[in-house]
C-alpha cells in the first residue's frame, strides 16, 4: 500500500518535465517538419500556404552555401570538441600529478580555469577579437617583437576558422579538465601503486590505467562539449560575422539569414534545420551507442 | 667520486623536472589569465592612447572613461534588468522541474524510464535554429515578438536537460537508506523529499542553479532573434562599428558582462572536482 502511493507520487514528479519537453520541444519540431514541405515566406504574409513536397529539400541540399555552412558547423563542432577534451585531459593530468597535494594552488588554478567557461560567448568573442587584432592585438604584437609579419587571424579565410576553433578550445578546455580531474581522483590508488611496482612508464599508465578508467567520463564530457559546440552562433557572429565571405558561416547563421535576413524563405530554412536535426541526432546516437557499449563492458 | 657524480646528475634532473613543472604551471596560468587581463587593461586605457599606436601591457596612464561611458549608458541597465529577470525566472522554474524529474527518475523504476530520461536530455541536442524557426511563427501569431516573456519557454527548454542531468547525477549519490529509515519512522513521501532529499542535495541544487544561471545569462541567439535586448545583446551590438572600433568601451562592456558568472567559479570548481559526473 505504502509502496503504491509512493510510486504514484513519483510519477507526478516525473510528468511535468516530460510534458514540458514534449509540448515545448517536440511539437515545434513537428511544426518545423510540416513547414519544410510548404512554401511559407515571412516577407509575403498574404501568400497562401501551399504544399510543395520535397522541393525545399532538393533546393537547399543543392545549395553550395548551405553545404559550406554544414561543413563549417561540423568542422567547428568536431575540432573544438576534440581539442577541448584532449587539452582538458592534458591539464587534468597535470593537476593530478603535480598539484593534487597542494590544495591552495589547485583551488586557485581550478578557479582560474573555470572562469572562461562561465564567461559569456560575447565576452570571449571580444577578448579574442582583441587579441587577434592586427593593430591592437597582443598576439600580433608579440609576433612583431619576434620578427614575424602581421597575421590576419580573422580576415584570412584560410585560418579564420582555425582561429575561431582555438578560441573555443581556450574557453572550454579548463572546464573539461575539471570534470576529468574528478574522474582521475576516483581511480583507485592501488592501480597506480601496482604500476609503480612494475615500473610502468607514464604512457603505459595512460594507456592501461587512465584511459580505460576514464572512458565513460571522457565520452560524457565529449557529449557535453559537443552540445555546447552546436550553439556557436554567438561566438562566430561576433568574432567574424561568418566572414571573410562565408568562410566561417555555420548552419545557424546561414539559415537565420535565409529565413529572416534575406528573402524570408522560412520553409526552405526549416528544411535545412530538419536536415541539421537529423545529422545531429544520428551523430549523438553513434556517440551514445559507444558510451553504452563501454558501460556494458565495465 | 662516481657515486657523487650520479647523485649530482640526479639532483640536477630533479631540479630540472621541478622547474619544468613550475614552467608548465605558470604557462597554464598565463594561457587563461593573459587574455582576460588584456581585455581588463584595455578597458582602462583611453581611446586616444589606443589609437596612438603605443603599446604597453602595464605601463600606461589609466583612464576610466570607458567605464563611465558604460555606466552612463541606460541601455546597459535595461539590458541588465532584462537579463536578471529572464535568467532568474527560467532558472528557478527549470531547477524545480528538473529536480522533481531527477528525483523521480532516480527512485522510481517504470517501463522505459531510461528512455524518458534520455528524451529529456535530447532536448539539449536540438539545433537552436530548429527551435527558433517554428517558435518565430508562433510568437508572431501570438504577437509576442519583442515581449520579454517570450524568452522564458525557450530558456526553460534548453535548461531542463542540464538541470535534470546534473540533479540526477547528484541525487543518485544520496544513499537511499536515509530515505528508507525516514519512511520506517512514519514520514510521508513528501516529507521525505522535503526533509531528507532536499537538504542533502542542497550543494547540488546550488551548483545546478549557478551553472544554469550562467548559461542563460550568457545566452545571445534567442534573445537577439526574438528581439529582446538582454545584456549580451546590448554588449554584442557594439561590434557593428565599421569605422573605428571603440575597443576600451567594448572591453569595459565585455568585462561587465562576465563579472557576475565569474563569481560562481570558486564554488563550482570545488563541486565539479569533488565527484565525477556521468550520465
Amino acid at each position: 500500500m505504502a509502496i503504491k502511493s509512493r510510486d504514484r507520487l513519483l510519477k507526478y514528479l516525473v510528468a511535468p518535465a516530460i510534458i514540458f519537453s514534449f509540448v515545448a520541444g517536440v511539437l515545434p519540431m513537428l511544426y518545423a517538419l510540416r513547414n519544410s514541405f510548404y512554401n511559407i515566406n515571412v516577407r509575403l504574409p498574404m501568400q497562401t500556404e501551399r504544399l510543395i513536397g520535397i522541393t525545399n529539400y532538393k533546393i537547399i541540399l543543392g545549395n553550395e552555401r548551405f553545404q559550406a555552412s554544414l561543413r563549417n558547423s561540423i568542422v567547428f563542432s568536431l575540432e573544438g570538441t576534440i581539442g577541448a577534451v584532449l587539452l582538458g585531459l592534458a591539464i587534468a593530468l597535470f593537476l593530478y600529478y603535480f598539484l593534487r597535494n597542494k590544495p591552495l594552488l589547485l583551488t586557485g588554478l581550478s578557479t582560474m580555469l573555470l572562469i572562461p567557461a562561465l564567461t559569456g560567448r560575447i565576452s570571449v568573442a571580444y577578448i579574442w577579437r582583441l587579441l587577434y587584432d592586427p593593430v591592437l592585438g597582443l598576439i600580433n604584437h608579440v609576433l612583431g617583437l619576434l620578427g614575424f609579419g602581421t597575421v590576419e587571424f580573422l580576415s584570412n579565410s584560410n585560418i579564420a576558422m582555425q582561429s575561431v576553433v582555438f578560441t573555443d578550445v581556450w574557453q572550454w578546455s579548463g572546464f573539461a579538465a575539471l570534470f576529468l580531474y574528478a574522474g582521475l581522483v576516483s581511480i583507485p590508488r592501488e592501480y597506480f601503486e601496482e604500476a609503480q611496482v612494475i615500473g610502468a612508464s607514464f604512457f603505459q599508465r595512460l594507456r592501461y590505467i587512465i584511459i580505460p578508467n576514464l572512458k565513460g567520463l571522457l565520452l560524457a564530457v565529449f557529449l557535453l562539449k559537443f552540445m555546447i559546440s552546436l550553439r556557436n552562433f554567438d561566438l562566430i557572429s561576433v568574432m567574424t560575422g561568418g566572414g571573410p565571405g562565408t568562410a566561417t558561416e555555420t548552419v545557424d547563421m546561414y539559415l537565420y539569414w535565409l529565413a529572416v535576413g534575406g528573402r524570408g524563405l522560412l520553409s526552405r530554412a526549416s528544411a535545412g534545420a530538419i536536415i541539421m536535426l537529423v545529422i545531429t541526432i544520428v551523430s549523438f546516437m553513434i556517440i551514445i551507442n559507444l558510451y553504452q557499449r563501454q558501460k556494458v563492458g565495465e | 667520486m662516481s657515486k657523487k657524480q650520479t647523485s649530482g646528475i640526479k639532483w640536477l634532473r630533479k631540479k630540472f623536472s621541478s622547474l619544468l613543472v613550475l614552467l608548465l604551471g605558470v604557462g597554464l596560468f598565463l594561457f587563461v589569465f593573459l587574455p582576460i587581463f588584456y581585455i581588463a587593461t584595455m578597458s582602462i586605457k583611453s581611446q586616444s592612447y589606443v589609437v596612438s599606436g603605443e603599446f604597453s601591457l602595464i605601463f600606461f596612464k589609466p583612464s576610466f572613461n570607458a567605464w563611465i561611458n558604460t555606466f552612463n549608458n541606460p541601455r546597459i541597465w535595461t539590458g541588465l534588468s532584462l537579463s536578471v529577470r529572464t535568467a532568474t525566472i527560467s532558472t528557478v522554474i527549470a531547477v524545480i522541474l528538473g529536480t522533481m524529474a531527477a528525483y523521480g527518475f532516480s527512485r522510481y523504476k517504470f517501463r522505459g524510464d531510461d528512455d524518458f530520461l534520455f528524451f529529456i536530455l535530447t532536448q539539449r541536442m536540438l539545433p537552436p535554429i530548429a527551435i527558433f524557426l517554428p517558435y518565430t511563427l508562433v510568437w508572431q501569431y501570438l504577437d509576442m515578438i519583442g515581449k520579454w516573456y517570450n524568452l522564458l519557454i525557450p530558456y526553460i527548454l534548453i535548461s531542463l536537460p542540464i538541470t535534470t542531468w546534473l540533479m540526477h547525477a547528484y541525487i543518485n549519490n544520496i544513499p537511499i537508506e536515509l530515505e528508507e529509515s525516514a519512511r520506517v519512522e512514519g514520514c510521508s513521501q513528501l516529507e521525505v523529499l522535503w526533509r531528507i532529499v532536499l537538504p542533502n542535495s542542497l550543494p547540488g541544487l546550488l551548483m545546478t542553479s549557478m551553472f544554469n544561471f550562467a548559461l542563460l545569462w550568457n545566452e545571445y541567439m534567442f534573445a537577439l532573434f526574438f528581439r529582446n535586448r538582454t545584456l549580451p545583446v546590448e554588449v554584442g551590438a557594439g561590434i557593428r562599428y565599421v569605422e573605428l572600433t571603440p575597443w576600451p568601451t567594448l572591453s569595459a562592456q565585455g568585462v561587465f558582462l562576465m563579472v557576475l558568472p565569474a563569481t560562481f567559479a570558486f564554488y563550482l570548481q570545488k563541486r565539479i572536482r569533488e565527484q565525477p559526473i556521468t550520465f
